[in-house]
């Protein structure tokens, strides 16, 4: 992967560790972890957009699949956190695979348009009270012969499922065993261990054939398949894996947050992570660790600003585009050449 | 002599323009063949058609008895055929090697998951895709760039590198579209011996060009397209004298009018 990369994964790593000795205030350690959560979908979507050169605006639903996979499975079932973890994982591959197996076969920004279109309908779908299904559900079982009442209790469960708009509270915590992850810097400490993971193996994607091949399909797409690049099996793999990293991070969010409503996912959060993606540099995987950092701390230092947010980002987004496309860490590596050049000469 | 690409009644129509119109031609194995005529004549359409990149509304390309008519472009690559295009296509935001190192895709086969837990077998392809393509831009002349950003080499070089990453392929035909065009007669020179090397090396070479002196200097064989029809094919010789080719290139000879009247 290059000892560039090596070294930002070590560095990454003495940060970890050493942030919650330095910072002990639960605050910051919050913020710290919606940062990660963040990141880990962020650095999916940079797969995807800055290596496949696809778009994304619904990784809030893909998100929303993995938060409410977590939340239903583990509240209503009591199931074991993991295994919620995996049926979220799962559902989000079936839908990618639904979404992606379409549009990527074509040329052009149709998966940004099926993405639109898939994050809002997990939105309105968690937002639907489940009552009016429930109610409806009965009036089938009785026009088919049941009987009203016992109907209506073996509908019961399902009424309450997402919690409609309020969304619901009471998930539990992620553990091993009787040993259960609860004070802010054991959460600190997961979330970004796992984000050092999917770095090291986001890196080494993209330092191998696949990680080329999908490079060379955003830089030409025609002159790839010239290659015997099949490009739309690949381009469908890559979206599914965005779709898996946002799931984790719903599920953690889920077991973080203990409570989740559908406020949360958004078309909204959508676009905060493509620009979040944008402002660390979409050419770079480690722009999804800068830019989600800045963007999740600095709405806290720009209170000031909170409802008028979305024009915020739209405005950041825009001067980005139009100053720096490459991002934060495009401008700090071209920075970085310019003064190597400068001192060799 | 063994025929290793026939296409056979090819037609293209687009809209109400036909680009080609029942065009048939052999290519025979490891020869150089160029195909020549005015702009618009239907050449890159032909490439296009034998590599997959457009479809025929009739006709057959037949590669090595197999027929890959309906064959999508990384299939045909697959097969064996490599191209280059006549407005450079190398891949951005990547090195010169980095591009070759693309056409060594089908060559390996370690997926996504062994790529990203970097599995032995995902390291030992990834050492014998660099040697590999260290190898073809050692061909053309070009390992001490390796590491240069592709895009930023002067235009004539990036020829090169396009013809290195069609090389990666191992193919057994080897499609050029256009590769002198925007070089010096120096440049035009080391060509002509680089594509001479590829067809040395087994490699069949199928080449458009506007380069008369190139054209005449290395094809075995020459076709000759004009409005999407071929009025000529044959040894350099032979196209030198056609009163056809002499038609489509300078105009009717017209008997000069009797200036006084």
């Amino acid at each position: 992967m290059g000892r560039g990369n090596i070294i930002g994964l070590i560095v990454l790593a003495v940060l970890v560790a050493v942030f919650p000795l330095v910072m002990t205030s639960p605050y910051y350690l919050r913020v710290m972890n919606f940062a990660g959560i963040y990141c880990m979908i962020c650095i999916g979507l940079s797969l995807l957009l800055g290596y496949a050169g696809q778009i994304s605006i619904g990784q809030a639903g893909f998100f929303a699949i993995g938060a409410y996979s977590s939340g239903i499975f583990t509240v209503h079932f009591g199931w074991n956190p993991w295994l919620a973890m995996l049926v979220g994982i799962v559902l989000n591959c079936i839908v990618a695979f639904i979404v992606g197996t379409p549009t990527l076969k074509l040329r052009g920004h149709y998966l940004a348009m099926a993405t639109l279109g898939i994050g809002e309908i997990i939105h309105v779908a968690a937002v639907a009270d489940l009552e009016d299904f429930t109610s409806l559900f009965q009036k089938v079982a009785v026009w088919f012969g049941a009987d009203a009442t016992k109907a209506r209790a073996a509908l019961e469960p399902f009424s309450e499922l997402t919690g409609g708009p309020s969304g619901f509270a009471g998930i539990p915590p992620l553990g091993i065993g009787a040993w259960q992850v609860s004070e802010p810097w054991q959460w600190f400490y997961l979330i970004w261990i796992v984000i050092l993971v999917a770095m090291a193996l986001s890196l080494n994607l993209i330092h191998s054939r696949i990680g080329r091949a999908l490079r060379a399909i955003h830089g030409n797409e025609e002159a790839a398949r010239a290659m015997g690049i099949n490009t739309a099996p690949l381009k469908v793999r890559i979206f599914i894996i965005s779709a898996v990293a946002a799931s984790i991070a719903g599920s953690f969010y889920a077991h973080f947050v203990t409570f989740i409503s559908p406020d949360t996912f958004t078309i909204n959060d959508s676009i905060l992570f493509l620009v979040m993606v944008a402002v660390g540099g979409m050419m770079n995987v480690w722009g999804a660790v800068v830019g989600s950092l800045i963007m999740a701390t600095l709405p806290e230092s720009l209170r000031f600003f909170h409802d008028y947010d979305i024009l915020m980002y739209g405005l950041v987004l825009l001067l980005i585009m139009m100053f720096m496309p490459d991002g934060i860490v495009g401008l700090v590596t071209r920075l970085r050449t310019g003064l190597v050049s400068k001192l060799t000469r | 002599m063994n025929h290793i690409i026939s296409v056979e009644g090819i037609f293209v129509h687009f809209g109400g323009v036909t680009a080609l119109g029942n065009v048939s031609e052999k290519v025979a194995e490891k020869s150089i063949t160029a195909i020549i005529g005015p702009n618009g004549a239907g050449k890159t359409t032909l490439i296009n058609v034998i590599a997959g990149a457009i479809l025929p509304s009739a006709g057959n390309v037949i590669f090595k008895g197999r027929d890959i008519t309906q064959l999508p472009p990384h299939e045909v690559a697959e097969a064996g055929i490599g191209r280059t295009f006549q407005n450079l296509r190398l891949f951005r935001h990547m090195t010169t090697i980095e591009n070759v190192m693309v056409g060594r895709h089908i060559k390996t086969s370690s997926g996504f998951l062994s790529c990203a837990l970097k599995l032995p077998s995902s390291r030992s392809d990834e050492k014998a895709i660099r040697r590999k393509a260290m190898e073809y831009l050692d061909f053309v002349g070009l390992s001490d760039r390796a590491n240069e950003d592709a895009l930023s080499m002067p235009f004539g070089l990036q020829r090169h590198v396009e013809i290195a990453r069609a090389l990666a392929l191992e193919p057994e035909v080897i499609l050029l579209d256009e590769p002198a065009g925007g070089l010096n007669p120096g440049e035009t020179e080391h060509l002509a011996e680089l594509i001479r090397k590829i067809r040395d090396q087994g490699i069949t070479v199928v080449l458009i060009e506007h380069d008369m002196s190139l054209v005449m200097n290395i094809s075995d064989r020459i076709m000759v397209l004009n409005y999407g029809q071929m009025i000529a094919e044959g040894t350099p010789e032979e196209i030198q004298r056609d009163d056809a080719v002499i038609e489509a290139y300078l105009g009717k000879a017209e008997p000069v009018r009797a200036m006084h009247s």
